[in-house]
């Protein structure tokens, strides 16, 4: 009698291997053993920052999330970061709406562009948004020596069978993103890798970003630490006595006349409605017209010291009004509104030339009533 | 109908697991696509 054939190469194995792969894919990438952890305000190694950062927004966009009537998403980078976190807006929409059932998901990274945005905006159909904001600087559109227009972040997340606006470098990029596409635990492979390096070796500085600030020194002791957190607190009240724009930039630690306190962006005109950044801004919106999510774009607040910067030390002059002449000229394309929030916060509401501060900036309110103007509309 | 020729079911299944596992752990770290993170901003 012949001896029974080898379990390694009957199919019913791989059959039953496929089935088994499907089941822990599952339990992995659907359970809290990947989207368990919510101390994602890393203050240690810039690639740990990116990398929780980005794994924050696929937790909200992937892991189920409190059930609203009115689901808020929000895109964008550091200036929305900052100061629309969720408790802010939704303590916001609570004054002003008090009936109003209304979820945000502030889905914005660190330095993210818009070729990163209009990456984001492709998993949009997870949360089916009642609204969906669009924060947007004019830097936001090009490429600077401070990031491109896609970046790691970005290409986290990047999943779809056709190329989007900024094409992949290689075949093997895209290849890369149809197997993110069709395969949940690919898709999540660096997060999973990073949550278990995180469970087996936790950091203990990794904590959640305040609900609120009582005050500004308790802002800058938690971003900065308790020492230089009191020196930042000192040397802003000096810029408060002294409301000038070097007094400003002596705060920040910068030289004087240094062009690298804001981003360094092209000459304005270099920007048309060709250049790859407004390209991309038009897929993005022309994604969000067509599966009907109602949106608006915000023109993100600008720290109107830069006014008395006309000869262009500190940032370049014209930059901001020639892109919004364009993303205004984009949007009405897809019918989409723009609402201009440059002027919205005053000198003393800013951390720094860019961004506005979290909570005490106030920045939610107007910000809030925004989101209710347009759920009505 | 299994015939004496099948291999044990017991055994089916345990290298089923073997490879499932396996490819789980190739997946998560197989080394490749690696995303460097560069900032240069403040």
């Amino acid at each position: 009698m012949r001896p029974p054939a080898p379990a390694a190469t009957t199919p019913l194995t791989w059959v039953l291997a496929i089935a088994m792969l499907v089941v822990i894919d599952a339990a992995v990438t659907r359970s809290a053993l990947l989207w368990g952890k919510t101390n994602t305000w890393i203050q240690s190694e810039i690639d740990r920052v990116y990398v929780w950062q980005t794994y924050d927004v696929a937790r909200k966009l992937y892991s189920p999330r409190r059930p609203a009537a009115a689901r808020i998403a929000v895109l964008g980078n550091s200036r929305i970061w900052f100061p629309a976190r969720e408790a802010y807006v939704e303590r916001a929409l609570h004054t002003i709406a008090p009936d109003l059932d209304a979820r945000v998901d502030n889905l914005a990274i660190f330095g993210a562009r818009i070729g990163d945005l209009e990456i984001v905006s492709r998993h949009l159909d997870r949360l089916q948004p009642s609204l969906v904001i669009l924060a947007l600087g004019g830097a936001d559109l090009v490429p600077t020596s401070w990031g491109e227009l896609v970046n790691p972040t970005g290409e986290l997340l990047s999943i779809g069978w056709r190329d989007g606006p900024i094409p992949p470098a290689s075949a093997a990029e895209r290849v890369d993103r149809w197997v993110r596409t069709v395969w949940p635990l690919y898709r999540w492979r660096r997060f999973v890798r990073a949550r278990i390096e995180d469970r087996l070796f936790p950091t203990s500085s990794d904590t959640e970003f305040p609900d609120h600030f009582p005050s500004l020194l308790e802002y800058f002791e938690f971003t900065n630490g308790r020492q230089r957190g009191a020196m930042l607190d000192q040397t802003y009240a000096r810029w408060r006595r002294e409301p000038t724009l070097e007094g400003f930039v002596r705060y920040l630690g910068g030289s004087e006349g240094r062009f690298g306190l804001t981003e360094p962006v092209p000459p304005p005109e270099s920007l048309t409605l060709e250049s790859p950044g407004m390209i991309a801004l038009d897929q993005l919106l022309a994604r969000l017209s067509d599966e009907s999510f109602p949106s608006i774009v915000l023109l993100m607040p600008e720290n109107p010291l830069l006014d008395d910067d006309p000869t262009g030390r500190y940032h370049r002059p014209g930059f901001s009004e020639r892109a919004a002449e364009l993303i205004r000229e984009v949007a009405a394309r897809h019918h989409i509104r723009v609402v201009d929030g440059r002027r919205w916060m005053s000198a003393d509401r800013f951390a720094d030339l860019v961004h506005v501060f979290p909570d005490l900036s106030g920045f939610q309110e107007p910000f809030a009533r925004e989101i209710v103007n347009a759920l009505g509309s | 109908m299994p015939s004496a020729r099948d291999p044990p079911l017991g055994a089916v299944l345990l290298r089923a697991l073997l490879y499932a596992l396996l490819i789980t752990l190739l997946v998560v770290f197989a080394p490749g696509n690696e995303h460097v993170f560069i900032y240069q901003g403040f």
